[in-house]
């Protein structure tokens, strides 16, 4: 056993640092964390505080498993959980593959699913492991790092609140998104999955490594008072592994917003008046996807685009955006296990239809800091 | 008397203040302005046989009374006369993981949890049951709340606001078994989706119900010691108006009343129906947005006494600046607020012979605010007080363009105590309007509100057919209103909102439609 398993747990105090961050990390999109901050509060006042261990830390042969909402963030809101179902879904991973988990991590950091191992692994005395499966959030259980580094989801286990259950066995991620996506739908649009079961060796190959602590330290910066919420946290994301190159792209007020529904995203664009005249324009598909400002590209996915109150430094989802809002758009380099060839074509811009190719945030933009 | 016919009384009864003014069509007759009495209904009585003897009106004359409160907000912020709730969930087997009142502050949870029953039922977003109600464990909830005293009970159940069958039974088998002696607030009667802020507003509310019983009973009492037996009507947060027996039910629906009343009041006295509203008091200058007559309303969720809850308030932005601000000398530029004399000013200020220096003396010193003893601010320097009125100024800019949508000059209302800091045109503004009667501005508000209702719904809308489906959600929001008493020929529809919902089949959205109506005084 290692000594960090006594001072590093996941604190109460620290949930609504982890739900800014996760926020922040969605980049729009990945639902509210609020519900999964209930959760993990209720979870770790019954059940006590989970161990967060480093992914160096986790023992090569032992069995990590992914954990995720899958379904519509608003039926969520209603449903919330049932605190059974997700455990239930790590059970079932366990006898299909029959081995037992040692360790939970998250599916994506980025928004609900951010929050949602830290409850399920208090409940079930399990740590949570410190990574997840992309360093932001995305539309697809495809688009992962895990997926990019050819891991296989594995058995994908679904459960519903009445412990109704799917278990999706395929060879292909593609097709594993597609049955789970229907099977969500029948099973009421809001459901627990357990997923990408992996030993810890492909866990440290694949994952993004400490982003739950970065989720952490992101919420910490905002609410530190130092100088401003958005300077506190560039100073802060600058010192991160993977969101290092980074700066304020746009800053206004919201003077355009237009969303509607395709192919179940939720997809449109918002404008920008920015201070000093020009008009930024972000399109988003759940998550912010593509920033340029006087019409020259600034970002595109899978680097990072967040919208934050430019006053509080609260991160805004792309379904809470509004008029008149004053706004920052912090734009960020992606984990480089994101930026492979690989990866870039499962989640980069052309995926999304929104370019040909990718150009890493620091070639378009000057991050020096004077 | 017949032009006195269809008088109007506003009354807005604040922490402070308790404001009466009485209103013919477009005209305000009278207007009086006194502190707010321990029981509040001794200075509603003395407010409105002040504004009657002014006006020279009998009680008969009175065709409607208009009241605003923020009483209730209050009680529940200081979280007083607060009594425990019983509290009814229809989820199983969902959101077990979530107990009601999970996110309440620990002092406001011990007070007003009485006893929780998680009960099988709810309703999938499209309206089909989750599982079937169990009716059984409803009774035995019944039985453990009257064994424990309770008198309030809140139902919540999820989806409700798509359906409330679920929520309309239980109530029924409450009512039954606890004998009629029970207050009962349904959380799809507060709308919107989202379980625990729902739930969290609907047990607000029961926590409230005691309080709203006497105090709107008082209310009633006052009003016919004086011989007004016409109807009285209360403002609620939408800048529309409830019945008595609906504020009974839903005190919580006066919470955001206060701004809301002030904004339309401005609106009333100016004229106008779009601009921007700068409330002036003590300590604080509250800004909002006026929108076709209404205020505009906050993206945020609104966290009342540190509960979520998913009202929508106006969106008030509130600057450290009023007619109390103390003025620092000893920074560079000078600054002002936010530390203010607030009430103390009548003996603090400079002009009152107080040895604080104030922004309303910078405003006297400066030459364009008459109040005080204008000779106790003679000797400050000339250069203090330019940069005083200069930083008051700012201020009150920068706040403006922060609330701003657009580069385009705006008009500006001012109203409350302390618009006398203001004597020129501020940055981005286009004109600055100070109507008469500004300073009763919120009761203005309570006597001009309206009728209104809305309906929201999860629908699956087949492709375009977006419109059809709008259409029927505004007649029975239309149908809503008149049903709440206004008048049909006036009913319009004031908001529609269509937010599409991800991952479900295309089509799938949430809609909320907001009917308004003038009242229906025939």
């Amino acid at each position: 056993m290692n000594t960090s398993e006594l001072n590093n747990r996941i604190r109460l105090q620290d949930l609504e640092n982890i739900a800014t961050g996760a926020g922040f990390l969605g980049c729009g999109g990945g639902g509210d964390p609020y519900i999964g901050h209930l959760i993990a509060k209720a979870a770790i006042e019954e059940c006590g505080e989970p161990e967060l261990i480093s992914p160096d830390d986790f023992d090569d042969d032992e069995l990590v498993v992914g954990c995720a909402f899958i379904g519509a963030p608003s039926v969520m809101q209603e449903k919330c959980i049932s605190g059974e179902d997700a455990i239930l879904a790590i059970r079932m991973v366990e006898e299909k593959l029959g081995r037992k988990v040692s360790g939970i991590i998250s599916g994506e950091i980025g928004g609900l699913n951010g929050m949602l191992p830290i409850g399920t692994a208090a409940r079930m005395g399990l740590p949570v492991v410190d990574a997840d499966g992309v360093g932001r959030a995305v539309p697809g259980i495809d688009m992962t790092a895990w997926n990019s580094a050819v891991l296989k989801t594995g058995p994908i286990a679904l459960v519903s609140e009445h412990l109704d259950s799917v278990v999706i066995d395929s060879d292909s991620p593609h097709r594993a998104e597609d049955i789970a996506r229907n099977a969500v739908a029948a099973m009421g649009l809001s459901v627990m999955s357990a997923l990408y079961a992996m030993p810890g060796r492909d866990m440290k190959r694949a994952s993004i490594p400490y982003t739950m602590s970065i989720a952490r330290g992101i919420g910490q910066a905002v609410r530190a008072n130092h100088k401003n919420p958005v300077e506190d946290l560039l100073d802060y994301l600058r010192q991160t592994v993977h969101y290092s190159k980074c700066g304020v792209l746009a800053s206004g007020k919201v003077t355009h917003l237009h969303r509607e529904v395709k192919h179940a995203w939720v997809v449109g664009d918002v404008k920008v008046q920015c201070e000093s005249g020009d008009i930024a324009e972000i399109n988003f598909q759940n998550e912010y996807l593509k920033l340029e400002k006087g019409g020259k590209l600034l970002a595109t996915v899978p680097d990072l685009i967040s919208v934050i109150d430019t006053e509080t430094g609260a991160p805004i989802a792309a379904e809470a955006l509004r008029f008149g809002q004053r706004v920052t758009i912090i734009g960020t380099s992606s984990p480089n296990r994101l930026r492979t060839e690989q990866a870039v074509s499962n989640c980069g811009p052309k995926r999304f239809g929104i370019g040909e190719h990718y150009l890493p945030i620091e070639s378009i933009n000057n991050f020096t800091i004077e | 008397m017949s032009q006195s016919t269809g008088l109007r009384l506003g009354i807005d009864v604040g922490g402070t203040n308790t404001d009466v003014v009485l209103v013919s069509g477009d005209t305000v007759l009278s207007g009086f302005k006194q502190p707010t009495t321990q029981d509040p209904s001794g200075g509603i009585v003395a407010g409105v046989k002040h504004v009657m003897a002014e006006g020279g009106v009998a009680p008969s004359d009175i065709a409607t009374v208009m009241l605003g409160t923020t009483h209730f907000t209050n009680a529940f912020v200081q979280r007083t006369h607060l009594e425990p709730v019983g509290i009814v969930r229809l989820s199983l087997p969902a959101a077990r993981g979530l107990p009601p009142m999970v996110d309440w502050p620990k002092e406001a949870r011990q007070l007003v949890c009485g006893h929780v029953a998680l009960v099988q039922g709810g309703h999938e977003y499209d309206g089909r049951p989750i599982a079937p109600l169990d009716e059984q464990a409803i009774v035995e909830a019944a039985r453990k709340f009257k064994a424990c005293g309770i008198k309030s009970v809140a139902i919540s159940g999820i989806f409700s606001p798509v359906t409330n069958v679920g929520e309309q039974r239980a109530a029924d088998i409450l009512l039954n078994e606890m004998s009629g002696e029970v207050s009962l607030t349904l959380s799809s009667e507060l709308g919107r989706i989202g379980l625990i802020e729902r739930e969290n507003a609907a047990i607000m509310n029961a926590s409230l119900a005691g309080l709203a019983k006497t105090t709107l009973d008082a209310f009633t009492q006052a009003f016919s010691d004086l011989g007004i037996t016409s109807p009285f009507f209360i403002s609620q947060n939408d800048g529309t108006l409830m019945s008595v027996e609906q504020a009974r039910k839903y005190p919580i629906l006066t919470f955001s009343s206060g701004p809301t009343n002030s904004i339309r009041g401005a609106s009333f006295l100016s004229g106008l129906t779009d601009a921007m509203v700068i409330d002036i008091g003590g300590t604080t200058s509250d800004i909002g947005v006026l929108k076709n007559g209404f205020p505009r309303e906050s993206a945020l969720v609104a966290d009342i006494g540190g509960i979520r809850t998913n009202f929508r308030m106006p969106d008030v932005l509130a600057l450290g600046l009023g007619g109390g601000s103390l003025v620092n000398t000893s920074a560079n530029p000078l600054s002002i607020g936010p530390r203010s004399v607030g009430y103390r000013i009548a003996s603090e200020a400079l002009v009152f012979g107080g040895s604080q220096l104030t922004s309303t003396d910078i405003a006297v010193a400066a030459g364009y605010a008459d109040v005080g003893d204008k000779s106790l601010v003679s000797q400050l320097e000339r250069a203090v007080v330019e940069q005083g009125v200069n930083e008051i100024h700012r201020i009150l800019a920068d706040g403006i363009d922060r609330m701003k949508t657009d580069e385009h000059d705006v008009p500006v209302i001012l109203v409350g105590g302390g618009s006398i800091l203001v004597d020129r045109l501020l940055n981005g503004v286009s004109e600055v309007v100070l109507p008469e009667h500004a300073g009763v501005a919120n009761a203005v508000g309570a006597s001009i509100a309206m009728m209104g209702a809305e309906v929201e719904k999860v629908l699956s809308i087949p492709e375009g057919e977006t419109e059809v489906v709008v259409k029927a959600l505004e007649q029975e929001a239309r149908d809503k209103v008149i049903a709440a008493g206004g008048k049909p020929e006036t009913v319009e529809i004031a908001d529609v909102e269509v937010v599409p919902l991800p991952l479900m089949a295309d089509g799938e959205a949430r809609v909320r439609v907001k009917a308004i109506g003038g009242l229906n005084l025939s």
